[in-house]
Parts: structure tokens; sequence; C-alpha cells
């Protein structure tokens, strides 16, 4: 609210002698609330540092979001496909092998790419992945029997939960800086392990052990490995970045259609919300921002490393 | 007592007469004390013999049936997804199986033991001829011995239960990207490898799903250990109270309270003359005599406190029995 003292409580007129001045430790005729009316909020400023955004580059931006939810779908399907018995597991087991084979090749190659880069360790590599692969077939028999007592509703719905909170805090951010390649940080731990125990607690509903297993190593793939080649992708080009999208949308799609074509609907329904529909309202929003800065703020040291 | 008789021997006349009446109210509340001992324990050995039919049948049918038959019974009901409970089932099954496959081994033995009841029961009732202290230590020897197993299943469980607990604990960090730092002694975010998280993760899943199986069959145990704790500490209770209990004391203070003294005061009485000042006595105060009791209460309220058993229980610690480091040095006054 405006504070309306310059009107009302003017009990001394102002002599033109002595000139106003913002202070308060100097005595003079003016009451302590008093402003000169031509003064007023003159120092606010709205929107000061705001550069509105553009409506392709937000499209790009998101398309971040829709691949995640696209590999998510894609392992529903999947998953649903090797309850049923469409999708043969063996045939799975071959195809994440050598989707870890490829993706492990694309890596090094852009790693290789950048000279700064230190040249990457293949042993260790070589050993971490056959440890997770004789851990898993070693643990598989153990995981099938896990839910055994458990009713399929709960396992259905604490799946959903976790792999609502896998996608909510997984890292979507997209300004890969090329700097950052040397360290590559698993900055949202929770979000891939939230995955990783929904789709072990998923996998506990199937059949067989071979299955079982399958499934868990895909979903390793899909959701711990996957997610950093993906990031590297930024780094290339926008159109990479749109062929990867479209790729992994196309494929859930496929996967899902002979399943349930109305769910296949919802889900290109959903991937145009968020690839096409949430950026337009972003961009409409704006002339709605309105963000009020004045000399009452806090003020913020301007450190030299900016 | 001994050697309090020994050093009775060696009394000089010009001892401190306040040291000399200590030794020789130790000295008599020792020998009361036993005498009542041995009085109880010849009563309590009469009641057994006139009952050694009655007593030997009521032991020799009810001892495997509390003892096995019903724990048996209980771990196969826990086996057959009871109550609504989301047990796991293999892992269900091998505890049940074990624990009744131990259990059946010891109901072997006590079937060797149960044909030397009789003998037993002879050395029971001779033991009362020693006093009733005897007796009760005997029983709970006796407790002890019987419920072995029981204690050998808890122990297991609470081992297991432990070590799980430990590793929830440890991988729910891991979980969420941090871990314990052991030289600031608080948990610190860290960066694992991409194989650790995946492993822990899985892990993780898999001991928090296995984990109410376990927890059940640790509660079943625990909580027999908690019964027989409970009468464990019941039966001690007694036993320590029997053993020290100040009744020469007592007995002087009620028949004369001046050889009793606690502190003196002058009593200064008016007379014709002047006056005339008396040295009296207080009587010493009921909570000096018994002093020790209230330390003896205090140690084994510690120990079998409520609060104290349950944490335990939480984590898994082994239940223990008061430990028998004797119940404190003699009762002095």
């Amino acid at each position: 609210m405006i504070p309306d003292s310059t009107t009302e409580s003017l009990p001394v007129q102002p002599d033109t002698a002595v000139q106003w001045r913002k202070v308060l430790w100097e005595r003079c005729p003016y009451p302590d609330n008093f402003i000169p009316p031509d003064s007023f909020l003159s120092a606010l400023r709205r929107n000061p540092n705001f550069t509105p955004y553009s409506y392709w580059p937000l499209v790009f931006m998101c398309c971040a979001i829709t691949q995640h939810v696209g590999t998510v779908f894609v392992f529903l399907a999947i998953f649903v496909g090797l309850k049923e018995r469409s999708v043969d597991a063996r045939v799975l087991l071959w195809v994440s092998v050598s989707c870890s084979v490829l993706g492990y090749g694309i890596w090094e190659i852009l790693h290789s790419s950048h000279p700064s880069n230190m040249p990457p360790n293949r042993s260790k590599a070589f050993k971490s992945s056959l440890l997770v692969f004789l851990a898993l077939m070693g643990l598989a028999p153990v995981l099938r029997t896990l839910t055994a007592a458990t009713s399929s509703d709960s396992i259905w719905a604490l799946s959903a939960c976790l792999f609502l909170l896998n996608t909510v805090l997984a890292d979507h951010s997209c300004s890969m800086r090329p700097g950052s390649f040397t360290q590559e940080r698993l900055t949202f731990v929770l979000s891939m392990n939230a995955a990783i125990s929904s789709s072990v607690v998923l996998a506990s509903r199937l059949p067989d052990d071979l299955s079982v297993f399958s499934l868990v190593l895909f979903a390793v793939q899909l959701f711990a490995l996957f997610p950093l080649l993906r990031h590297r992708f930024w780094s290339i080009s926008t159109a990479v970045q749109a062929l990867v999208t479209l790729s992994i949308t196309a494929v859930s799609l496929v996967l899902v259609t002979p399943l349930s074509s109305a769910i296949a609907t919802m889900m290109t329904g959903i991937y145009i919300a968020i690839t096409f529909i949430a950026p337009g309202v972003l961009v409409w929003a704006q002339q709605y921002k309105n963000e009020i800065r004045g000399p009452w703020d806090v003020a913020i040291p301007r450190l030299n490393w900016i | 007592m001994l050697y309090q008789i020994t050093q009775w021997r060696y009394h000089q006349p010009d001892e401190h007469v306040a040291l000399s009446s200590i030794a020789y109210n130790r000295h008599y509340n020792s020998i009361w004390v036993i005498l009542n001992d041995l009085i109880i324990g010849l009563a309590f050995r009469q009641f057994l013999c006139q009952n050694r039919g009655v007593l030997n049948a009521i032991v020799a049918d009810g001892l495997e049936s509390t003892l096995a038959v019903r724990i048996q019974r209980m771990l196969l009901w826990l086996d057959s997804w009871p109550a609504g409970l989301k047990l796991n089932t293999e892992l269900s099954r091998f505890y049940s199986h074990g624990f009744i496959g131990l259990i059946t081994r010891w109901t072997k033995l006590l079937h060797h033991g149960l044909s030397l009841l009789p003998a037993i029961s002879f050395v029971v009732e001779t033991a009362s001829l020693l006093g009733m202290t005897m007796t009760l230590s005997l029983s709970l020897d006796l407790i002890s011995v019987l419920t072995a197993h029981l204690h050998a299943c808890h122990f297991i469980s609470s081992t297991i239960y432990r070590h799980v607990l430990l590793l929830i604990g440890s991988l729910w960090n891991l979980f969420r990207g941090k871990r314990y730092n052991i030289l600031r002694n608080r948990t610190d975010p860290w960066d694992y490898d991409v194989d650790q998280m995946l492993l822990g993760t899985i892990l993780f899943t898999l001991a928090a799903h296995l984990f109410p199986t376990i927890l059940v069959y640790y509660t079943l145990f625990a909580l027999v250990r908690l019964g027989i704790i409970v009468l464990y500490a019941s039966c001690e209770t007694l036993l320590a109270f029997m053993n020290h209990f100040p009744l020469f004391a007592l007995m002087l203070r009620s028949k004369d309270h001046q050889r009793l003294p606690g502190d003196t005061y002058l009593q200064v009485n008016h007379t014709a003359l002047g006056c005339t000042v008396t040295v009296e006595s207080h009587p010493l105060p009921y909570a000096v005599v018994f002093a020790q009791y209230a330390g003896l209460w205090r140690r084994l309220a510690r120990h079998y406190h409520p609060i104290r058993l349950g944490k335990r229980l939480l984590q898994g610690q082994v239940l223990d029995t008061f430990p028998r480091a004797s119940t404190g040095p003699p009762l002095d006054y």
C-alpha cells in the first residue's frame, strides 16, 4: 500500500530555503515519513535482468524431459511384454548387451574427440560391468521370489511412486559445458536409485530367473548408463538431440501400440504436451512476469569470479 | 563369615568400641541370616518331599510342551503367511525349518535328561538342606540349562537382525549418495562409482524387502527371551534380598535401640540445683539399615529397566541376565 502521508501530514509548509534530503540525522522541517511526490518509488525497477525465452530453444531443452519419459515408457512396455511372454528374455538380453557395447563405443568416440580428456580406463569399465553382470546373475533367483507374498497392487503403486520420483529428480539440465567432461558427477543419485529399485521390484513379479535377470540388466542400461551418454549428446548439435528424441518416442510407441492403442494415444498426447505445448505455455506466461527490484533489496556482493 | 570368626579370636580389649561393634553386628547378622536360610530351606525341603510325585509329574509333562512344542507350533504358524504379514516365503521357510530342527535336537537331549529327573529332584531336595538360597540358585541354573535352546535361537536371530539393520543403514546412505565419515562422526555427500551405486541399490531393495521376515522371527525369540529374563530377574531379586537381609540389626533395634546408635545428642534437664546434661543416642534410622538394599535395588532396576531392555531389543543386542559379580560387599552398620 502506498503511504499517503505526503498529502495528510504536512503541518509545516516546506521552506524553500531548506532542501529536503533523505537523511534522518539532519534537523529539517519535514516529518520523518515525508517524501517528495515526484520521487516516490522512482527507484523501483521491474524485471531488471530478464531475458525472455523464445519458443524453439525451449522446445529443444524440453527434449531432455521427453527423452526421459520415453525411456520410462520403453521400460514399462518391455516389462509388460516379458510378463505376458510376448518378449523373449534371451532376445532382450542380447539386445541390451549389444546396446551397451554400442553405447560404450559411442561414448568413447565422444570422449576422445575432446583433446583435454584423459584416456578412458577400459579395464576398469570392463571390470565393473562384469561385476554388475555376475552379481545380477547371482541375485536373480533371490530377486524373483522377493515380493511373492506382496499383492500386485501394492507393487504397481510402489513402482509408480518410484518412477515418479525418478522423473521429478532426474537431471534434465542441458547446458553441458565442454570443460566438465572429465568428472562426470552423478548429481541426481537418488533419481537413478529410485528407478533401479523400482525396476527390481517390478522384476520380482516375473515368472522365471532369466527374464528377471535380463529386465534388471536392461534397467541398468536404461536408467544408469543411457542418461550419461544422453548427456553427452548436448555438446554435439541440436539435430542429434532431436533425432535421439524422435527415435526414443518412436520406439516406445512401436512397443506400446500392440499392447494397447489407448495408452499409445495417451503417450503421444504426453509427448506433444511436454515437447510443444509446455514451452508454448511458458512463452505465453512470460507476459505476466513482474519482478520488483529496488534499493530496499538485500545487497548482493559482486565477486570477481563472475 | 569365616574371616569374621577368625578375626573374632584376635579381638583385643583395647580396640575402638565402634569398630568392634561393627564387627559384632556383622558377625551375628551373618549367623542369623544363615540360620534363617537353613530353616526356610528345611521347610521347603519338607514341602518338596511331601509332593515329590506330583511335582515330578508336572515337570515331566509340562517341560516339553512349554519349551519345545509350543515354540515349534509358533514357528509353523509364522511360516504359513500369518495375519497378513508379508513374509518372504523362502526365507521364512529357511528360518522356521532351521529353528525347528535346532529345537528338535534339544528335545532329544531333554528326553535323555528326563530319565535323570528323580536324581535331579533328589539333588534339589538335598540342596535345600543347605538353605533356601541354595535351592533358588540351583533352580536359576536349571532354568538357564533348560532354556539353552531358546537362548541359542535368540542369539542367532538377533545376530542376523543386528547385521541386517546395520546393512540397511549404510545402504540407505548409499541410496541417498552419502557416506558416513568416521573421522568427523557425521554423514557427508560422496560420489560413488556407478557399479557401486547399482549393486548397493539392488542390495538395498533386497534387504528392505527381506527385513520384515527377519524382524518377525527376531521378535518371536526376543519376546520369549524377555519372558525368561523376567523370570530370572524376579528369582535373582529374591535371592539378593535373602542373602543380605539385616535381620540382626532389625532385631537389635526393636529390642533395645540404644544398642544400635545412629548419633548422639545432649539432653539438658533442669533441676532445682541447676541442670544436668546427659548424653543420649538416636537410634539408627531405617534408611541407613536398609541402605545396602537401596543400592542393590538401584543396580537391579538399572539393569532390568524397561527402557534399557526395550532399547537393547530394538538394536538387536542380546538380552543378558544380571552380571554374576556377587551382590556387593557385606553389610555394615
